[in-house]
C-alpha cells in the first residue's frame, strides 16, 4: 500500500515532467528543422527520430531518475503527442499516448526507472515506435492520404514517401536505426549524468 | 503568530541546516532575516511555509506554529491561505501569461467564485498600483514590476504571514523605494512580514527587529536602533554588508587608450529601444561602473561591446582599430549574472581551461588563477555544486586566464552578501592591477564606489552623464 | 464580447484534422487556409491572421518557384505549407487565456495533471527557448564557441556544453516551481473555477455549424 502510495505522480513530479519535457520538445523541434532543411528526404524519413532520441537522451534520462515514477513515459509521450499537435498533426496524438502506454507497459515492476536496462530499452522502444506511428497513414489510409498528397509532392517524393513509409523491409530499417541510436543516446546520457548531475549532488 | 522553539533541521541529503532556533513573531511586525549566504536563512523561510517538511524533505525537531497551526499539517489551499510567498527568481514561479490571470491564479485554484475573486483582485491591485498592467503579457514586465505582480498575486487571498525571499536582488534604487512602500502599507494590515535579504539599510524605515543567522543558528537580535548603531567594521565582520564604504583611492592614470566607443546606438527590433549615441574611452586597467535604472539599457550596451548583438551604428575601436563583432568577441570576456548559463564542465579546473589548447603556458596560467582567486580548495568540485559567489569566482578565474583585455560583469553583487561584495571589489582590483579593463553593470552604489574610476549613467538608452564620482541622485 | 470556447476549437481540430486527409487538390488547403483566416479575424487576432496568409503564400509561391527546379525544396516547402491551416486552428487555443483553457478542459472531464501539464507548455515553451539562447549567448560572452568551425571542431563537446547548462536550469526551474505551485494551492482537492464566464453557448454552436458547412463546401464542391 506504502509502495502504491510513493508510486504515484504527484503534483511536483508533474511540474518536474513538464519542465523537462518542454526542454526535450524544443531539442526536437531543432532536430527536426535542421534534419528537414540541410538533408535529403531519404535520409530525413530514415534517421530523423533516431536523432531525435540521440539529442535528446541526456535530459530524459535525468528526468526519469529525478522522478522514477510509473506514468514518466506516458506523460512524455502525451507531450511528444501534444508538440506534434501543434505543428499540425493532431491525429498523432493518440498514436502517442499508445506508445506512451506501450512503454509503460515495458517498464512494469519494482524501480525499474533506477535500472538502467530495462529503462534504456524502453526508451529505444518510445523513439521506434514513434518512427514507425509516422507510417500509420500511410498503412491505414494509403489511398487518401497519398491522393492527398498528390498535388503538393511531386512524383519522386511520393515514390519516396511510398519507398520508405510503404513497405514492411524499409520501416524494420528505420526501426533498428531509431533504436540503435536511442542507445547509442541513452548510454551517454547515463555517462553524462554520472559526470555532472550525481558528481554536484543534483538528483 | 509566528513561533519558532527550539527548532533543529538538516536535510536529507546533508546540506546546511539550522539548529536551536527561538523567536516569535506578531501580527503586523516585520522582520529581516540577515547573515551570510548559506546560513540557513531559505531554510527558516521554507520552514515557517511547511516547505519544509512536506516538499524538502529532511528531520525537523522542535516546535513550529503559524497562527496556531502547524505548517507541515496544512493542506495545499490552507496553506494557500494562510502565506504569501515571493521567491527570488521571478522566472519560475508564474504559471499564466498574463498578468491579471496570474494574479488570480491562486484563488481559482482554491475555488472561490468569480464574483469575490474580482473583488479581491480589485483591491489587491489598489494597494499595489499595477492598475495600468493587468492586461499585459508577464514577459513583457520589467524586473520591477514582475516583482509586484508577484507580490500582488502572493497577496490576493489576504493571507496572514508574507514571506519574501530576497526581494531586493533584481531593483533598481526605484525599485526598492517602491518595494518599502508597499510593505509599509501590507504591515499596517496586520499581516506578520517575514524577509530574508542582504541590503538591509532600506528595509530600516519598516523592520521591527533584524535576526542574525550564523550557520545555522540565530546569534543575535537587533531592534531598529541597535541596528542604526552599527559601524561598518562589525557588519563586514559579521558578514554583512557594509553601510559605507572606501572610496577607491588607486589611480595611477595609464594613458594607454585600448577601447573608443564612438557614438554607438543600438535598437531592438520589435521594440525598438535600445541605446543611442553612447560615447565611452576606456585606458589600461581602468574600472568603468554603468549606473541607471532597469531597462536604461545597460546590458544591452554591453552586450555591443563585447559582440553579442551588432552595433546599428557608430564605432569600437580596439587599439586604434576598429573592431567587428568576431574580434569584439575574442577580446571581451562577458559574465552574465546567471552564472549557470556559463557553467559546463564536470570541475572547477577543467571549467577554467575549457576550450583551450593545454600548454605549458596555460597549465602555469591555471595554477596563478587558481591561486590569485583561491580556488584550490574547490578545485575538483562541480561548479554546479558552488554557491553563487563562487560559481562567479569560477568564471573570472577562466577569464583571468585568457586573453581577454576587457572584462564585464553584469550585477555581480545581486544575491551576495558582505564577503561576496568585499571579495567581488578585491577581484575587480587585481584585474585592474593586470591592466585589465573592467565594466561593471550595477545597481549597488558600494560596488560602483569601492571599485570605479570612472561612472557612466544611463536613462532610456542615453548617456546622460560620466563623472568620476557616484551621484546618488542625478536627475 | 466573448469569444468562442475551447471545446469548440477542440472540435474544430478534430472536423478539419479529418478533412485535412481528405483534401486532395491543392486549392482546398488554400480555401482552408482561408477559412481559418477568417475565424481567427472572428476571435479579433488579425495580426496572427495576417501573418499565416503571408507565410503561408510565400511558400506556396517559392514552392511554384522550385517546382521544376529543386525537387527537395518543392516538397519541403508543400509539407510545410500543408499544415498551416491545422497550425491556425492549434493557434486559437494557444492565443486565449489559459485560465479559461484549464476550465474548458475541466468541464471535459480531461485528468487535472494534464490539465496543469497544458497550462505549464503554453507558459514554458517560450521560457525554455529563451534559456537556449541564454546559453548560447553564454558560450560566446566566454569566447568559446564562437565560429561555426569551433562548432565543427568538437562536436560532442558543445553539444555537452549545451546540455549541462540546460538541464541544471530545467532541475531549478522545476524545484521552484513546485514549491510555487504547493504555495499557489494547485494541489488543492477543490474544482477550479475561473474569473472569466466559461460556457458552451448559441454562438458556439453557430460557429461550428457554419465552420463545418463551410469546410464541407470546401471539400465537396471543390
Amino acid at each position: 500500500m506504502n509502495n502504491e502510495k510513493q508510486n504515484k505522480l504527484k503534483m511536483r513530479d508533474i511540474i518536474t515532467l513538464s519542465i523537462f519535457n518542454i526542454a526535450i520538445i524544443v531539442i526536437m523541434f531543432v532536430t527536426k528543422m535542421c534534419t528537414m532543411m540541410l538533408t535529403t528526404p531519404a535520409f530525413d524519413y530514415l534517421f530523423y527520430v533516431g536523432i531525435m532520441g540521440l539529442l535528446c537522451a541526456p535530459v530524459f534520462v535525468v528526468m526519469s531518475n529525478k522522478v522514477a515514477k510509473r506514468g514518466t513515459y506516458l506523460i512524455t509521450g502525451i507531450f511528444g503527442g501534444l508538440f506534434i499537435t501543434v505543428m499540425g498533426s493532431p491525429w498523432f496524438l493518440p498514436v502517442m499516448i499508445v506508445v506512451g502506454i506501450v512503454c509503460e507497459i515495458i517498464m512494469i515492476g519494482q524501480d525499474t526507472y533506477r535500472n538502467p536496462k530495462r529503462n534504456g530499452i524502453a526508451y529505444s522502444v518510445y523513439w521506434a515506435l514513434y518512427a514507425l506511428g509516422s507510417a500509420i497513414p500511410m498503412f491505414f489510409f494509403k489511398e487518401q492520404y497519398l491522393n492527398s498528397l498528390k498535388e503538393s509532392y511531386t512524383e519522386e517524393g511520393i515514390k519516396t514517401l511510398v519507398r520508405f513509409y510503404g513497405s514492411w523491409d524499409m520501416l524494420l530499417l528505420i526501426a533498428v536505426i531509431t533504436i540503435v541510436l536511442s542507445a547509442i543516446g541513452f548510454i551517454v546520457g547515463k555517462k553524462l549524468m554520472k559526470k555532472h548531475i550525481e558528481k554536484a549532488k543534483l538528483v | 503568530m509566528i513561533k519558532f522553539q527550539n527548532v533543529f533541521f538538516s536535510y536529507s541529503d546533508g546540506d546546511s541546516s539550522i539548529k536551536d532556533i527561538t523567536f516569535s513573531i506578531k501580527p503586523g511586525e516585520c522582520v529581516v532575516l540577515c547573515g551570510r549566504s548559506g546560513s540557513g536563512k531559505s531554510t527558516i523561510l521554507r520552514t515557517i511555509s511547511g516547505l519544509i517538511p512536506v516538499f524538502y524533505e529532511g528531520e525537523l525537531k522542535g516546535k513550529v506554529e503559524i497562527d496556531r497551526q502547524i505548517p507541515a499539517e496544512l493542506d495545499s489551499e490552507e496553506r494557500a491561505n494562510l502565506f504569501g510567498v515571493v521567491f527570488q527568481d521571478p522566472r519560475s514561479q508564474f504559471f499564466m501569461n498574463s498578468v491579471q490571470d496570474e494574479i488570480c491564479f491562486v484563488a481559482e485554484n482554491i475555488g472561490l467564485s468569480a464574483h469575490e475573486i474580482r473583488q479581491k483582485l480589485d483591491e489587491i491591485v489598489g494597494v499595489v498600483g499595477i492598475e495600468g498592467l493587468l492586461s499585459k503579457n508577464i514577459d513583457e514586465l520589467s524586473s520591477g514590476q514582475k516583482q509586484k505582480v508577484a507580490l500582488a498575486s502572493s497577496l490576493i487571498l489576504q493571507p496572514k504571514v508574507l514571506i519574501l525571499d530576497e526581494p531586493t536582488s533584481n531593483l533598481d534604487e526605484d525599485g526598492v523605494k517602491v518595494l518599502i512602500k508597499i510593505i509599509k502599507k501590507i504591515k499596517d494590515r496586520g499581516i506578520s512580514i517575514i524577509i530574508s535579504e542582504h541590503r538591509l539599510e532600506p528595509f530600516n524605515e519598516v523592520v521591527n527587529r533584524f535576526l542574525y543567522i550564523d550557520r545555522g543558528m540565530l546569534r543575535k537580535v537587533w531592534s531598529k536602533e541597535e541596528f542604526e548603531s552599527l559601524d561598518n567594521e562589525s557588519l563586514s565582520k559579521l558578514g554583512l554588508r557594509p553601510k559605507t564604504i572606501n572610496k577607491n583611492t588607486k589611480n595611477k592614470k595609464s594613458n594607454d587608450l585600448i577601447l573608443d566607443i564612438e557614438s554607438l546606438s543600438f535598437h531592438y527590433k520589435k521594440t525598438k529601444l535600445g541605446i543611442d549615441d553612447i560615447n565611452l574611452k576606456l585606458y589600461k586597467g581602468e574600472v568603468v561602473s554603468l549606473l541607471g535604472n532597469n531597462g536604461a539599457g545597460k546590458t544591452t550596451l554591453c552586450k555591443v561591446i563585447s559582440g553579442l548583438l551588432k552595433e546599428n551604428g557608430g564605432s569600437i575601436k580596439y587599439r586604434g582599430k576598429v573592431a567587428n563583432r568576431n574580434l569584439r568577441n575574442k577580446f571581451c570576456y562577458f559574465v552574465m549574472q546567471d552564472a549557470d548559463y556559463q557553467l559546463y564542465s564536470d570541475s572547477v579546473v577543467s571549467e577554467i581551461s575549457i576550450g583551450k589548447k593545454i600548454t605549458e603556458k596555460l597549465k602555469k596560467d591555471m595554477v596563478d588563477s587558481l591561486d590569485a582567486f583561491s580556488l584550490n580548495e574547490l578545485k575538483d568540485r562541480h561548479p554546479a555544486s558552488l554557491s553563487g559567489g563562487e560559481k562567479q569566482r569560477v568564471i573570472l578565474a577562466a577569464a583571468y586566464c585568457s586573453d581577454a583585455d576587457v572584462y564585464i560583469l553584469d550585477e555581480p553583487t545581486s544575491g551576495m552578501d558582505g564577503d561576496g561584495l568585499h571579495s567581488i571589489i578585491k577581484w575587480v582590483k587585481l584585474l585592474s592591477e593586470k591592466g585589465k579593463i573592467v565594466v561593471i553593470i550595477t545597481h549597488d552604489s558600494l560596488l560602483a564606489e569601492a571599485t570605479s574610476d570612472k561612472f557612466l549613467y544611463l536613462e532610456e538608452g542615453k548617456q546622460i552623464k560620466e563623472g568620476k564620482k557616484v551621484l546618488y541622485e542625478y536627475n | 464580447m466573448r469569444k468562442l470556447d475551447n471545446r469548440t476549437y477542440i472540435i474544430l481540430l478534430a472536423v478539419s484534422t479529418i478533412f485535412w486527409f481528405l483534401f486532395n487538390k491543392n486549392i482546398q488547403i488554400h480555401l482552408s487556409v482561408a477559412l481559418n483566416a477568417l475565424l481567427l479575424v472572428y476571435i479579433k487576432e488579425h495580426n496572427k491572421a495576417i501573418k499565416f496568409v503571408i507565410t503561408y503564400l510565400t511558400m506556396v509561391i517559392l514552392a511554384g518557384l522550385f517546382a521544376n527546379k529543386i525537387a527537395l525544396m518543392y516538397i519541403i516547402l508543400n509539407m510545410l505549407a500543408r499544415s498551416i491551416p491545422l497550425v491556425m486552428v492549434v493557434t486559437c487555443i494557444i492565443v486565449g487565456n489559459s485560465s479559461e483553457l484549464m476550465l474548458s478542459l475541466q468541464k471535459i472531464k480531461v485528468p487535472k495533471p494534464i490539465i496543469v501539464m497544458i497550462c505549464i507548455l503554453i507558459r514554458f515553451f517560450p521560457v525554455l527557448s529563451k534559456e537556449n539562447i541564454a546559453i548560447r549567448n553564454g558560450m560566446k560572452a566566454r569566447g568559446l564557441f564562437s565560429n561555426w568551425k569551433d562548432f565543427m571542431r568538437n562536436p560532442f563537446l558543445v553539444y555537452e556544453c549545451f546540455m549541462v547548462p540546460l538541464i541544471i536550469r530545467c532541475i531549478k526551474l522545476s524545484d521552484e516551481l513546485g514549491a510555487t505551485a504547493e504555495l499557489r494551492g494547485l494541489n488543492a482537492d477543490k474544482k477550479r473555477t475561473c474569473i472569466y464566464e466559461v460556457y458552451f453557448g448559441l454562438k458556439d454552436i453557430c460557429a461550428l455549424a457554419i465552420y463545418g458547412a463551410a469546410i464541407g463546401l470546401i471539400y465537396f464542391g471543390v
